[in-house]
Protein backbone atom coordinates (compact mmCIF):
# COMPACT_ATOMS: atom_id res chain seq x y z
CA UNK A 1 0.00 0.00 0.00
CA UNK A 2 2.36 2.17 1.18
CA UNK A 3 4.80 0.88 -2.36
CA UNK A 4 1.77 1.95 -4.28
CA UNK A 5 1.86 5.62 -2.46
CA UNK A 6 5.28 6.09 -3.07
CA UNK A 7 4.55 4.80 -7.09
CA UNK A 8 2.00 7.07 -7.66
CA UNK A 9 3.70 10.49 -5.89
CA UNK A 10 6.83 9.73 -8.67
CA UNK A 11 4.10 9.30 -11.04
CA UNK A 12 2.76 13.11 -10.44
CA UNK A 13 6.48 14.30 -9.78
CA UNK A 14 7.64 12.93 -13.39
CA UNK A 15 4.65 14.08 -15.09
CA UNK A 16 4.57 17.49 -13.32
CA UNK A 17 8.38 18.11 -14.55
CA UNK A 18 7.59 17.21 -17.97
CA UNK A 19 4.67 20.00 -17.83
CA UNK A 20 7.77 22.29 -16.42
CA UNK A 21 9.97 21.29 -19.50
CA UNK A 22 7.25 21.87 -22.14
CA UNK A 23 6.06 25.05 -20.47
CA UNK A 24 9.60 26.83 -20.32
CA UNK A 25 10.46 25.48 -24.09
CA UNK A 26 6.97 27.12 -25.09
CA UNK A 27 8.01 30.19 -23.00
CA UNK A 28 11.64 29.82 -24.98
CA UNK A 29 9.98 29.51 -28.15
CA UNK A 30 7.63 32.64 -27.58
CA UNK A 31 10.72 34.24 -26.69
CA UNK A 32 12.60 33.38 -29.55
CA UNK A 33 9.74 34.43 -31.98
CA UNK A 34 9.13 37.48 -29.67
CA UNK A 35 13.10 39.12 -30.56
CA UNK A 36 13.10 37.14 -33.61
CA UNK A 37 10.53 39.34 -35.20
CA UNK A 38 11.63 42.63 -33.44
CA UNK A 39 8.65 43.28 -31.79
CA UNK A 40 10.55 44.98 -29.45
CA UNK A 41 11.30 48.13 -31.76
CA UNK A 42 7.14 48.02 -32.11
CA UNK A 43 7.38 48.36 -28.21
CA UNK A 44 9.88 51.24 -28.77
CA UNK A 45 7.70 52.84 -31.30
CA UNK A 46 4.69 53.01 -29.39
CA UNK A 47 6.69 53.36 -25.78
CA UNK A 48 7.61 56.98 -27.71
CA UNK A 49 4.50 57.65 -29.41
CA UNK A 50 2.40 57.01 -26.24
CA UNK A 51 5.18 59.54 -24.09
CA UNK A 52 4.32 62.13 -27.24
CA UNK A 53 0.63 62.09 -26.59
CA UNK A 54 0.81 62.16 -23.12
CA UNK A 55 3.15 65.31 -23.25
CA UNK A 56 1.35 66.96 -26.15
CA UNK A 57 -2.00 66.92 -23.97
CA UNK A 58 -0.57 67.66 -20.38
CA UNK A 59 -2.24 70.79 -19.19
CA UNK A 60 0.56 72.45 -18.06
CA UNK A 61 4.48 72.25 -17.68
CA UNK A 62 4.51 69.44 -20.39
CA UNK A 63 8.33 69.69 -20.74
CA UNK A 64 8.53 68.19 -17.82
CA UNK A 65 7.22 64.92 -19.37
CA UNK A 66 10.31 62.54 -20.73
CA UNK A 67 9.46 61.65 -24.01
CA UNK A 68 10.41 58.24 -23.84
CA UNK A 69 11.85 57.48 -28.17
CA UNK A 70 15.12 55.61 -28.11
CA UNK A 71 17.37 55.77 -31.56
CA UNK A 72 16.64 52.89 -33.66
CA UNK A 73 20.10 51.83 -34.96
CA UNK A 74 19.65 50.12 -38.54
CA UNK A 75 22.54 48.30 -40.30
CA UNK A 76 21.35 48.05 -44.39
CA UNK A 77 23.12 45.29 -45.45
CA UNK A 78 22.47 42.13 -48.13
CA UNK A 79 23.89 39.13 -45.72
CA UNK A 80 22.39 38.64 -42.59
CA UNK A 81 25.62 36.54 -41.08
CA UNK A 82 28.84 37.95 -40.40
CA UNK A 83 27.53 41.22 -42.00
CA UNK A 84 28.98 44.46 -39.65
CA UNK A 85 28.20 48.02 -40.22
CA UNK A 86 31.64 49.54 -39.18
CA UNK A 87 29.90 53.18 -37.82
CA UNK A 88 27.80 50.85 -35.37
CA UNK A 89 31.48 49.22 -34.00
CA UNK A 90 31.27 49.01 -30.42
CA UNK A 91 27.35 49.88 -30.12
CA UNK A 92 24.61 47.62 -28.76
CA UNK A 93 21.05 47.49 -30.02
CA UNK A 94 21.77 47.84 -33.71
CA UNK A 95 19.03 45.63 -36.10
CA UNK A 96 19.76 44.65 -39.42
CA UNK A 97 17.70 45.21 -42.69
CA UNK A 98 18.29 43.12 -45.65
CA UNK A 99 18.24 44.43 -48.84
CA UNK A 100 18.75 43.37 -52.44
CA UNK A 101 18.11 46.47 -54.72
CA UNK A 102 18.29 50.21 -54.64
CA UNK A 103 14.39 50.33 -54.33
CA UNK A 104 14.76 48.38 -51.18
CA UNK A 105 17.07 50.93 -50.04
CA UNK A 106 14.52 53.97 -50.83
CA UNK A 107 11.50 52.19 -49.26
CA UNK A 108 13.75 51.34 -45.79
CA UNK A 109 14.29 55.28 -45.77
CA UNK A 110 10.65 55.95 -47.08
CA UNK A 111 9.42 53.84 -44.49
CA UNK A 112 11.46 55.46 -41.58
CA UNK A 113 11.32 59.05 -42.52
CA UNK A 114 6.68 58.23 -42.73
CA UNK A 115 7.49 56.14 -39.03
CA UNK A 116 9.04 59.11 -37.49
CA UNK A 117 6.60 61.73 -38.53
CA UNK A 118 3.84 59.31 -36.85
CA UNK A 119 5.80 58.60 -33.93
CA UNK A 120 6.23 62.39 -33.19
CA UNK A 121 2.41 63.20 -33.68
CA UNK A 122 2.35 64.17 -37.16
CA UNK A 123 2.98 67.80 -36.44
CA UNK A 124 0.11 68.10 -35.48
CA UNK A 125 1.18 68.78 -31.67
CA UNK A 126 3.13 71.37 -30.35
CA UNK A 127 6.21 69.11 -28.09
CA UNK A 128 8.95 71.59 -26.85
CA UNK A 129 7.28 74.57 -24.47
CA UNK A 130 9.59 77.26 -24.67
CA UNK A 131 7.64 79.40 -22.21
CA UNK A 132 10.08 82.37 -22.26
CA UNK A 133 9.70 83.04 -25.21
CA UNK A 134 5.95 82.99 -25.39
CA UNK A 135 6.16 86.34 -23.15
CA UNK A 136 9.50 87.53 -25.97
CA UNK A 137 11.74 87.38 -23.57
CA UNK A 138 13.75 84.51 -24.13
CA UNK A 139 15.18 82.58 -27.63
CA UNK A 140 13.43 80.14 -29.61
CA UNK A 141 15.76 76.87 -30.76
CA UNK A 142 14.75 73.94 -32.56
CA UNK A 143 14.55 71.06 -30.97
CA UNK A 144 14.45 67.31 -32.22
CA UNK A 145 14.20 63.57 -31.54
CA UNK A 146 16.61 61.00 -33.56
CA UNK A 147 14.34 58.82 -34.36
CA UNK A 148 16.81 56.66 -37.03
CA UNK A 149 20.12 56.35 -37.76
CA UNK A 150 21.06 53.96 -41.03
CA UNK A 151 24.34 52.80 -41.72
CA UNK A 152 25.21 50.63 -44.87
CA UNK A 153 27.49 47.66 -44.45
CA UNK A 154 28.97 48.67 -47.76
CA UNK A 155 31.54 45.02 -48.11
CA UNK A 156 28.12 42.69 -47.51
CA UNK A 157 25.88 45.34 -50.10
CA UNK A 158 24.64 43.52 -53.32
CA UNK A 159 26.65 44.27 -56.36
CA UNK A 160 23.19 45.35 -57.78
CA UNK A 161 22.83 48.09 -55.08
CA UNK A 162 23.75 51.82 -56.45
CA UNK A 163 24.04 54.25 -53.07
CA UNK A 164 24.63 57.22 -55.26
CA UNK A 165 21.54 55.90 -57.37
CA UNK A 166 19.11 55.61 -54.72
CA UNK A 167 16.19 58.31 -54.47
CA UNK A 168 13.91 58.34 -51.79
CA UNK A 169 12.25 61.93 -52.58
CA UNK A 170 11.17 59.58 -55.89
CA UNK A 171 10.38 56.86 -54.34
CA UNK A 172 8.14 58.83 -51.72
CA UNK A 173 6.41 60.61 -54.75
CA UNK A 174 5.58 57.72 -56.49
CA UNK A 175 4.65 54.92 -54.16
CA UNK A 176 1.87 54.20 -52.03
CA UNK A 177 2.18 53.42 -48.48
CA UNK A 178 1.23 49.78 -47.77
CA UNK A 179 -2.74 49.07 -47.46
CA UNK A 180 -3.03 52.76 -48.54
CA UNK A 181 -4.33 54.19 -51.62
CA UNK A 182 -2.24 57.90 -50.96
CA UNK A 183 1.48 58.21 -51.96
CA UNK A 184 3.94 58.77 -48.62
CA UNK A 185 4.22 62.25 -50.07
CA UNK A 186 0.52 62.78 -50.40
CA UNK A 187 0.36 61.06 -46.70
CA UNK A 188 2.82 63.45 -44.96
CA UNK A 189 2.03 66.64 -46.40
CA UNK A 190 -1.77 66.33 -46.49
CA UNK A 191 -4.39 66.35 -49.30
CA UNK A 192 -4.66 70.34 -49.19
CA UNK A 193 -0.72 70.52 -48.86
CA UNK A 194 2.59 70.02 -51.13
CA UNK A 195 6.35 69.67 -49.82
CA UNK A 196 8.93 72.23 -50.70
CA UNK A 197 12.35 70.58 -50.61
CA UNK A 198 16.30 72.05 -50.51
CA UNK A 199 17.63 71.51 -54.28
CA UNK A 200 20.75 71.37 -52.82
CA UNK A 201 22.08 69.12 -50.14
CA UNK A 202 25.61 68.29 -50.05
CA UNK A 203 26.60 65.26 -48.40
CA UNK A 204 30.74 64.53 -47.57
CA UNK A 205 32.13 64.45 -51.14
CA UNK A 206 29.05 64.49 -52.90
CA UNK A 207 26.19 66.18 -53.65
CA UNK A 208 22.62 65.95 -53.94
CA UNK A 209 20.98 68.29 -56.35
CA UNK A 210 16.46 67.97 -56.54
CA UNK A 211 15.64 68.55 -60.12
CA UNK A 212 13.63 71.26 -60.97
CA UNK A 213 10.47 68.96 -62.49
CA UNK A 214 10.26 67.22 -58.80
CA UNK A 215 9.05 70.47 -57.12
CA UNK A 216 5.52 70.15 -56.04
CA UNK A 217 4.88 73.89 -55.49
CA UNK A 218 1.10 73.84 -54.14
CA UNK A 219 0.52 76.27 -51.62
CA UNK A 220 0.70 75.06 -47.93
CA UNK A 221 -2.48 75.38 -45.38
CA UNK A 222 -0.56 76.37 -42.21
CA UNK A 223 -2.59 76.63 -38.93
CA UNK A 224 -0.15 76.36 -35.87
CA UNK A 225 1.40 72.99 -35.93
CA UNK A 226 -0.77 71.94 -38.61
CA UNK A 227 2.63 72.25 -40.90
CA UNK A 228 2.65 68.85 -42.51
CA UNK A 229 5.82 68.55 -43.80
CA UNK A 230 8.95 66.55 -44.99
CA UNK A 231 12.40 67.74 -45.52
CA UNK A 232 14.05 66.21 -49.06
CA UNK A 233 15.58 63.05 -47.72
CA UNK A 234 19.64 62.72 -48.88
CA UNK A 235 20.34 60.76 -51.36
CA UNK A 236 22.61 58.48 -49.90
CA UNK A 237 26.17 58.79 -52.60
CA UNK A 238 28.90 56.63 -52.04
CA UNK A 239 30.46 58.45 -49.30
CA UNK A 240 27.75 58.51 -47.24
CA UNK A 241 28.87 57.28 -43.78
CA UNK A 242 25.70 57.31 -41.76
CA UNK A 243 22.45 58.64 -42.44
CA UNK A 244 20.29 60.66 -39.35
CA UNK A 245 16.61 60.51 -39.64
CA UNK A 246 15.22 63.02 -37.28
CA UNK A 247 11.92 64.93 -35.97
CA UNK A 248 12.55 68.98 -35.46
CA UNK A 249 9.99 71.31 -34.72
CA UNK A 250 10.38 74.98 -33.94
CA UNK A 251 7.65 77.72 -33.06
CA UNK A 252 8.06 81.37 -32.66
CA UNK A 253 4.93 83.36 -31.79
CA UNK A 254 4.16 86.86 -33.08
CA UNK A 255 4.10 89.95 -31.68
CA UNK A 256 0.34 90.01 -31.66
CA UNK A 257 0.67 86.34 -29.70
CA UNK A 258 2.98 87.77 -26.74
CA UNK A 259 0.69 90.51 -26.10
CA UNK A 260 -2.21 88.05 -26.22
CA UNK A 261 0.04 85.99 -23.76
CA UNK A 262 0.94 88.74 -21.13
CA UNK A 263 -3.33 89.65 -21.21
CA UNK A 264 -3.90 86.17 -20.68
CA UNK A 265 -2.24 86.03 -17.33
CA UNK A 266 -3.28 89.30 -16.56
CA UNK A 267 -6.70 87.85 -16.76
CA UNK A 268 -6.11 85.06 -15.08
CA UNK A 269 -4.40 86.58 -11.80
CA UNK A 270 -7.60 88.79 -11.95
CA UNK A 271 -9.56 85.74 -12.11
CA UNK A 272 -7.77 83.79 -8.83
CA UNK A 273 -8.10 86.50 -7.32
CA UNK A 274 -11.82 87.59 -7.79
CA UNK A 275 -12.47 83.71 -6.67
CA UNK A 276 -9.97 83.69 -3.59
CA UNK A 277 -11.79 87.45 -2.17
CA UNK A 278 -14.03 88.57 -4.73
CA UNK A 279 -15.58 91.50 -2.70
CA UNK A 280 -11.88 92.84 -2.17
CA UNK A 281 -10.72 92.65 -5.24
CA UNK A 282 -14.08 94.66 -6.56
CA UNK A 283 -13.58 96.79 -4.27
CA UNK A 284 -10.10 97.27 -3.98
CA UNK A 285 -8.75 97.07 -8.10
CA UNK A 286 -9.97 100.59 -9.05
CA UNK A 287 -7.52 101.92 -6.22
CA UNK A 288 -4.74 99.75 -7.15
CA UNK A 289 -4.82 100.52 -10.77
CA UNK A 290 -5.33 104.00 -9.96
CA UNK A 291 -2.94 104.07 -6.56
CA UNK A 292 -0.40 102.88 -9.73
CA UNK A 293 -1.66 105.34 -12.51
CA UNK A 294 -0.95 108.33 -10.04
CA UNK A 295 2.47 106.79 -8.67
CA UNK A 296 3.92 106.33 -12.42
CA UNK A 297 2.42 109.93 -13.22
CA UNK A 298 4.38 111.32 -10.35
CA UNK A 299 7.86 109.96 -12.11
CA UNK A 300 6.26 110.30 -15.53
CA UNK A 301 10.17 109.80 -17.46
CA UNK A 302 11.03 107.05 -15.25
CA UNK A 303 7.09 105.29 -16.50
CA UNK A 304 7.89 105.67 -19.43
CA UNK A 305 10.98 104.75 -19.49
CA UNK A 306 10.85 101.43 -18.72
CA UNK A 307 7.54 101.15 -19.98
CA UNK A 308 9.12 101.65 -23.26
CA UNK A 309 12.07 99.74 -22.46
CA UNK A 310 9.97 96.79 -21.60
CA UNK A 311 7.70 96.78 -24.86
CA UNK A 312 10.96 97.17 -26.88
CA UNK A 313 12.64 94.34 -25.64
CA UNK A 314 9.88 91.96 -25.97
CA UNK A 315 9.08 93.58 -29.03
CA UNK A 316 12.76 92.79 -30.45
CA UNK A 317 12.69 89.63 -28.85
CA UNK A 318 9.50 88.37 -30.86
CA UNK A 319 10.58 89.50 -33.68
CA UNK A 320 14.46 88.00 -33.55
CA UNK A 321 12.90 84.66 -32.66
CA UNK A 322 10.86 84.53 -35.86
CA UNK A 323 13.49 85.40 -37.89
CA UNK A 324 15.66 82.27 -35.85
CA UNK A 325 12.40 80.10 -37.01
CA UNK A 326 12.28 81.69 -40.60
CA UNK A 327 16.14 80.18 -40.99
CA UNK A 328 15.75 76.61 -39.72
CA UNK A 329 12.25 75.98 -42.02
CA UNK A 330 12.92 78.46 -44.75
CA UNK A 331 14.20 75.53 -46.64
CA UNK A 332 10.82 73.44 -46.28
CA UNK A 333 7.91 75.98 -46.41
CA UNK A 334 7.37 78.01 -48.89
CA UNK A 335 5.99 81.01 -47.72
CA UNK A 336 8.59 83.33 -45.39
CA UNK A 337 5.49 83.81 -43.02
CA UNK A 338 4.44 80.43 -42.57
CA UNK A 339 8.59 79.86 -41.80
CA UNK A 340 8.50 82.60 -39.34
CA UNK A 341 6.04 81.08 -37.26
CA UNK A 342 7.34 77.51 -37.12
CA UNK A 343 7.71 74.07 -38.46
CA UNK A 344 7.41 70.21 -37.76
CA UNK A 345 9.63 68.61 -40.22
CA UNK A 346 11.31 65.33 -40.76
CA UNK A 347 14.93 65.86 -41.47
CA UNK A 348 17.19 62.92 -43.12
CA UNK A 349 21.10 64.38 -42.82
CA UNK A 350 24.16 62.68 -42.53
CA UNK A 351 24.63 61.66 -38.46
CA UNK A 352 27.13 64.25 -38.05
CA UNK A 353 27.11 67.45 -35.18
CA UNK A 354 27.59 69.65 -38.69
CA UNK A 355 24.62 68.95 -39.99
CA UNK A 356 22.26 68.11 -36.74
CA UNK A 357 23.27 71.38 -35.18
CA UNK A 358 22.38 73.08 -38.15
CA UNK A 359 18.95 72.40 -36.95
CA UNK A 360 18.96 70.88 -33.60
CA UNK A 361 19.46 73.00 -30.68
CA UNK A 362 18.48 70.46 -28.17
CA UNK A 363 18.47 66.69 -28.58
CA UNK A 364 15.59 64.50 -26.85
CA UNK A 365 15.24 60.94 -26.19
CA UNK A 366 17.59 58.30 -25.77
CA UNK A 367 20.83 56.99 -28.19
CA UNK B 1 -27.01 92.23 20.72
CA UNK B 2 -23.83 91.22 21.66
CA UNK B 3 -24.20 87.51 21.37
CA UNK B 4 -25.62 87.83 17.77
CA UNK B 5 -22.42 89.17 16.99
CA UNK B 6 -20.60 86.49 18.54
CA UNK B 7 -22.52 84.28 16.64
CA UNK B 8 -21.63 86.02 13.25
CA UNK B 9 -18.17 85.70 14.05
CA UNK B 10 -18.89 81.70 15.07
CA UNK B 11 -20.38 81.25 11.01
CA UNK B 12 -17.43 83.20 9.52
CA UNK B 13 -14.81 81.22 11.22
CA UNK B 14 -15.34 77.93 9.90
CA UNK B 15 -15.93 79.53 6.21
CA UNK B 16 -12.24 81.10 6.82
CA UNK B 17 -10.61 77.69 8.43
CA UNK B 18 -12.01 75.87 5.04
CA UNK B 19 -10.73 78.65 2.80
CA UNK B 20 -7.62 77.76 4.51
CA UNK B 21 -7.35 74.37 4.30
CA UNK B 22 -8.35 74.65 0.25
CA UNK B 23 -5.49 77.09 -0.16
CA UNK B 24 -3.29 74.53 1.56
CA UNK B 25 -4.11 71.76 0.23
CA UNK B 26 -3.88 73.17 -3.51
CA UNK B 27 -0.47 74.71 -2.29
CA UNK B 28 0.68 70.93 -1.41
CA UNK B 29 -1.09 69.48 -4.36
CA UNK B 30 1.24 72.54 -7.20
CA UNK B 31 4.17 71.59 -4.53
CA UNK B 32 3.72 67.42 -5.20
CA UNK B 33 3.07 67.57 -8.99
CA UNK B 34 6.14 70.22 -9.27
CA UNK B 35 8.27 67.72 -7.06
CA UNK B 36 6.74 64.87 -9.15
CA UNK B 37 7.64 66.57 -12.83
CA UNK B 38 11.10 66.59 -11.22
CA UNK B 39 11.84 63.14 -10.43
CA UNK B 40 10.52 62.71 -13.71
CA UNK B 41 12.82 64.56 -14.86
CA UNK B 42 15.77 64.43 -13.13
CA UNK B 43 15.33 60.74 -13.65
CA UNK B 44 15.02 61.01 -17.61
CA UNK B 45 18.45 63.39 -17.73
CA UNK B 46 19.87 60.56 -15.53
CA UNK B 47 18.84 57.66 -18.43
CA UNK B 48 20.23 59.72 -21.17
CA UNK B 49 23.41 60.30 -19.43
CA UNK B 50 24.16 56.80 -17.91
CA UNK B 51 23.34 55.40 -21.88
CA UNK B 52 25.79 58.00 -23.32
CA UNK B 53 28.24 57.54 -20.73
CA UNK B 54 28.24 53.65 -21.46
CA UNK B 55 28.27 54.04 -25.19
CA UNK B 56 31.53 56.36 -24.35
CA UNK B 57 33.46 53.75 -22.02
CA UNK B 58 32.38 50.94 -24.21
CA UNK B 59 33.53 52.69 -27.47
CA UNK B 60 36.98 53.29 -25.62
CA UNK B 61 37.58 49.77 -23.96
CA UNK B 62 36.83 47.95 -27.13
CA UNK B 63 39.86 50.20 -29.47
CA UNK B 64 43.10 48.80 -29.91
CA UNK B 65 46.20 50.88 -29.30
CA UNK B 66 46.09 54.03 -31.48
CA UNK B 67 42.57 53.62 -32.24
CA UNK B 68 40.13 56.54 -32.63
CA UNK B 69 36.44 56.47 -32.97
CA UNK B 70 34.00 58.99 -32.85
CA UNK B 71 30.96 59.64 -30.90
CA UNK B 72 28.18 61.84 -31.29
CA UNK B 73 27.36 63.42 -27.86
CA UNK B 74 23.50 64.77 -28.19
CA UNK B 75 22.47 64.86 -24.29
CA UNK B 76 21.41 65.61 -21.37
CA UNK B 77 21.61 69.31 -22.03
CA UNK B 78 22.87 71.54 -19.13
CA UNK B 79 25.12 68.26 -17.81
CA UNK B 80 28.48 68.51 -18.53
CA UNK B 81 31.27 65.69 -19.03
CA UNK B 82 33.42 65.28 -16.79
CA UNK B 83 36.81 63.68 -15.89
CA UNK B 84 37.94 63.34 -11.84
CA UNK B 85 41.40 61.85 -10.35
CA UNK B 86 40.19 59.06 -8.04
CA UNK B 87 42.96 57.92 -5.85
CA UNK B 88 45.65 57.60 -8.85
CA UNK B 89 42.79 56.31 -10.87
CA UNK B 90 40.66 58.58 -13.65
CA UNK B 91 36.77 58.15 -13.23
CA UNK B 92 34.68 59.81 -15.83
CA UNK B 93 31.67 61.50 -15.08
CA UNK B 94 28.55 63.38 -16.25
CA UNK B 95 27.55 65.81 -14.22
CA UNK B 96 24.23 68.03 -13.70
CA UNK B 97 23.98 71.70 -12.99
CA UNK B 98 25.10 72.89 -9.73
CA UNK B 99 27.96 70.40 -9.53
CA UNK B 100 31.04 72.65 -9.58
CA UNK B 101 33.81 72.31 -12.13
CA UNK B 102 36.92 71.51 -9.86
CA UNK B 103 38.35 68.03 -9.18
CA UNK B 104 37.58 67.88 -5.46
CA UNK B 105 36.50 64.87 -3.64
CA UNK B 106 33.82 66.39 -2.61
CA UNK B 107 32.79 67.48 -5.81
CA UNK B 108 33.24 63.75 -7.54
CA UNK B 109 30.73 62.44 -4.53
CA UNK B 110 28.48 65.04 -5.42
CA UNK B 111 28.29 64.32 -8.75
CA UNK B 112 28.11 60.47 -8.13
CA UNK B 113 25.08 61.25 -6.35
CA UNK B 114 23.22 63.95 -8.72
CA UNK B 115 25.24 62.60 -11.83
CA UNK B 116 26.65 59.24 -13.06
CA UNK B 117 30.34 58.08 -12.38
CA UNK B 118 32.20 55.40 -14.13
CA UNK B 119 35.56 53.71 -14.28
CA UNK B 120 36.79 51.67 -17.24
CA UNK B 121 39.04 49.15 -17.59
CA UNK B 122 42.15 51.94 -18.67
CA UNK B 123 42.29 55.51 -17.07
CA UNK B 124 39.94 58.01 -18.65
CA UNK B 125 40.97 61.57 -19.52
CA UNK B 126 39.05 64.26 -21.25
CA UNK B 127 41.76 66.33 -23.19
CA UNK B 128 40.63 70.02 -22.86
CA UNK B 129 42.51 72.38 -20.23
CA UNK B 130 39.78 72.36 -17.76
CA UNK B 131 38.52 68.67 -18.46
CA UNK B 132 35.14 69.35 -18.76
CA UNK B 133 32.68 69.46 -21.67
CA UNK B 134 29.49 71.22 -21.95
CA UNK B 135 26.53 70.25 -23.23
CA UNK B 136 24.62 73.61 -23.60
CA UNK B 137 20.94 74.48 -24.61
CA UNK B 138 20.73 75.54 -27.93
CA UNK B 139 24.16 74.46 -29.05
CA UNK B 140 23.27 71.35 -30.40
CA UNK B 141 25.46 68.03 -30.03
CA UNK B 142 28.87 67.51 -30.08
CA UNK B 143 31.09 65.40 -31.66
CA UNK B 144 33.82 63.47 -29.36
CA UNK B 145 36.85 62.17 -30.45
CA UNK B 146 37.57 58.62 -28.55
CA UNK B 147 41.06 57.98 -28.50
CA UNK B 148 42.92 54.98 -27.25
CA UNK B 149 46.67 55.06 -26.33
CA UNK B 150 48.67 52.21 -24.79
CA UNK B 151 47.95 53.20 -21.05
CA UNK B 152 44.55 55.66 -21.27
CA UNK B 153 41.79 56.35 -22.99
CA UNK B 154 41.42 59.84 -23.99
CA UNK B 155 38.22 61.95 -25.29
CA UNK B 156 38.02 65.62 -26.70
CA UNK B 157 35.79 67.40 -28.75
CA UNK B 158 36.21 66.86 -32.48
CA UNK B 159 38.26 69.41 -33.68
CA UNK B 160 38.43 69.91 -37.60
CA UNK B 161 41.62 71.81 -37.74
CA UNK B 162 43.80 70.08 -35.39
CA UNK B 163 46.79 72.02 -35.88
CA UNK B 164 44.80 75.19 -34.82
CA UNK B 165 44.13 72.90 -32.03
CA UNK B 166 45.86 74.59 -28.53
CA UNK B 167 45.80 71.31 -27.38
CA UNK B 168 47.26 69.47 -31.00
CA UNK B 169 50.74 69.02 -29.02
CA UNK B 170 49.80 67.06 -26.26
CA UNK B 171 47.58 65.03 -28.38
CA UNK B 172 50.27 64.55 -30.71
CA UNK B 173 51.81 63.30 -27.90
CA UNK B 174 49.40 60.83 -26.82
CA UNK B 175 49.31 59.04 -30.41
CA UNK B 176 52.46 58.54 -30.29
CA UNK B 177 52.27 56.80 -27.22
CA UNK B 178 49.46 54.65 -28.57
CA UNK B 179 50.91 53.58 -31.97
Amino acid sequence: MKRRGLNKKAEIMSSQSVNIIIMLAGFAIVLFLFYRFAFIDVIDATACHESVILRATAPFGNKYIPLNCYTEKLCVTSKFVGSECEDFENEKGVDKAKVEKNADVEKLIAQKVLDCWTMMGEGKVSLFEQTKAEFGIGGVYPSCVICSRIAFDKENLDSKIDLSKVDPVNYMNTHKIAGTEVSYTKYMTGISGGFAVKDDIKLEGGSYKQDEGKKDEKEIKVDGFDVNLIDAPVTPGDDTEELAIFFMQISAPTKATVWKNFGNVALAGASLSLLISPIKTIMGAPKKIWEAGTTCYKFLPLCAGIILIAGGVVQGTAINNRAVSLSKCEDVLLSGEQARTGCSVVRVTNYDYKDISKYCGVIEGFP
Amino acid sequence: MNKKKFNKKGILMPEVLKILIAVLVIAALLYLTVSFYGILMGQYKLQQATLHLENIINKGNELENGGKADYLLTNPVGWKLMDFNKQNEKALCFCPEGVKILDTLQNYESCSKLGICSNSKKKIEIVLSDHVIYLIKGDGPKTLTIFAAADKITVRPYVVDPESDPMSEALKDLEGQGV
